[in-house]
């Protein structure tokens, strides 16, 4: 795909378009207040996009590591993230009963996961761990 | 919900019918107009000559509701037993069933005033003498809450309201999540990590009280005279003090004033000092550490659960999908609480 402007382009546009041009123009809060939501979720769903790639990378490591699997990457993002469903459904499955350690591994993967979620979608976040 | 002008004069000529029966008064109703926030329920402001007060909110059963929401017939009798322990919370009347949607529950709350949204309540310069007062008006609403139990108002325990008191709210409240847990379309492995740190350190807590079970900034209202009212009795439910002490300083509903804890407008010892005069209750922050932990799971799992609400449910409000995509902001301060081990 080389369609240009691509994806994450047009979404920060329309993200935009929204609080720049339509949202002033609004007079019901209600809508203002879902303009305002839309914008949100344009920018949040472009910056997905745009490290997509990176982070379904990055979990799938995480995962093949955790369930001591070969480490072969899907090509494509479907691929990629129904293996990292797969994975991660077999991981859930294996909370109740693990031991300490496992757990340890579990939530330090977690987290890493978490970060890259929270990072692109809401880059105000702050991940001090002393707050 | 969108409310086409047509639909919403249906509604208004409904209310009035209403409003003339079962106050047995003239009401003429001027106006019905959706309000504004709110993700839960369908709320209207209620305009209406001829009946004494004439500014009403018509609070109605929304279309699907999260786990835990009580109906508004249940809130309706919580509210009336709020308002006869004396907290300062707007008295509920003329209940209704089938007024704004088939089936649906519904009443008529008196209009208070006041700000509720959060960013303004933590940050608005008119509110600053307010927010100074927070911590002992709303501790002091709170102990009265908590005030309220199964044998003082046997009537709340009945089927028809909240039902009998768990004699372990601890227990009670892993065994709730974890069925909201099971119920979840889009499980999670982070949900799963935090229920079982919480099983795990499940503290031993006796007493149950009456909870607000939503008690956070965004739900009272505030003036620039201090607290105007406690609103929003969905989740009432009855449990430990502690998790309603643990939910209002949950990081979420700090508004970004990370560093007060207490909803985003005060310190933790105030409002724990202010508690413990009126309640006569010592404040125990490591059990505040654990229910905040709970707190956290409770609403990351309500967050998947209002974007299913959207998927699923039939509800398209696109607050609703936003809410869902912030679950893992939950999920992340879980799991920093339990590494941290205190507050």
């Amino acid at each position: 795909m080389q369609t240009t402007p691509n994806k994450e382009t047009a979404l920060m546009a329309m993200a935009k378009f929204l609080g720049r041009d339509v949202r002033p123009l609004v007079k019901d809060p209600r809508v203002q207040f879902r303009i305002l939501v839309a914008e949100s979720l344009l920018m949040g769903c472009a910056g997905e996009l745009a490290f997509e790639d990176e982070h379904l990378r990055g979990e799938l490591e995480r995962l093949f590591t955790l369930l001591g699997e070969e480490p072969v990457l899907p090509v494509s993002g479907a691929e990629k993230k129904s293996a990292i469903g797969r994975m991660t459904g077999t991981l859930r499955e294996t909370v109740s009963g693990a031991d300490a350690d496992t757990l340890k591994r579990l939530q330090a993967h977690v987290k890493a996961t978490l970060h890259d979620e929270i990072s692109v979608a809401n880059p105000r976040f702050s991940f001090a761990e002393d707050i | 919900m969108s409310n086409p002008p047509a639909e919403l004069e249906h509604l208004r000529a409904r209310v009035e019918a209403h409003l003339q029966g079962a106050a047995q008064s003239d009401a003429v109703v001027t106006s019905v107009a959706p309000l504004a926030g709110g993700a839960c329920q369908d709320n209207f402001r209620v305009e209406a000559k001829g009946i004494e007060p004439g500014t009403l909110v018509l609070r109605s059963d929304a279309l699907s509701a999260l786990p835990g929401s009580i109906d508004r017939s249940r809130e309706f009798a919580v509210i009336g037993a709020a308002v006869a322990a004396g907290v300062k919370t707007p008295p509920a009347h003329y209940p209704a069933r089938g007024l704004v949607r088939e089936g649906a529950h519904a009443y008529f709350l008196e209009w208070a005033s006041g700000d509720a949204i959060g960013r303004k309540v933590t940050k608005s310069p008119e509110l600053a003498g307010a927010r100074q007062r927070l911590p002992e008006e709303l501790a002091t609403e709170l102990a009265k809450i908590h005030g309220i139990n199964a044998a003082s108002a046997p009537e709340l325990a009945a089927a028809a309201a909240l039902g009998p008191a768990p004699s372990d709210p601890v227990a009670s409240v892993l065994a709730f999540q974890r069925q909201r847990i099971d119920a979840l379309k889009s499980p999670r492995l982070g949900i799963e990590l935090v229920h079982r740190w919480l099983a795990d350190n499940a503290p031993t807590v006796g007493e149950t009280v009456l909870l607000h079970g939503d008690f956070r900034t965004g739900n009272f209202l505030v003036t620039e005279s201090g607290l105007s009212a406690i609103l929003d009795w969905e989740f009432a439910r009855w449990g430990s003090r502690y998790e309603d002490l643990a939910w209002i300083s949950m990081r979420d509903w700090r508004f970004g004033v990370l560093g007060l804890p207490v909803g985003g407008f005060s310190a933790r010892a105030p409002f724990y000092e202010a508690y413990e005069r009126r309640s006569g209750h010592a404040v125990d922050e490591k059990l505040v550490h654990w229910y905040e932990v709970l707190s956290n799971l409770a609403w990351a799992i309500g967050s998947v659960a209002q974007a299913e609400r959207y998927i699923y449910g039939g509800e398209e409000d696109l607050e609703l999908l936003a809410i869902g995509r912030r679950a893992s902001e939950m999920e992340w301060e879980a799991l920093r609480l339990m590494e941290r081990g205190r507050i």
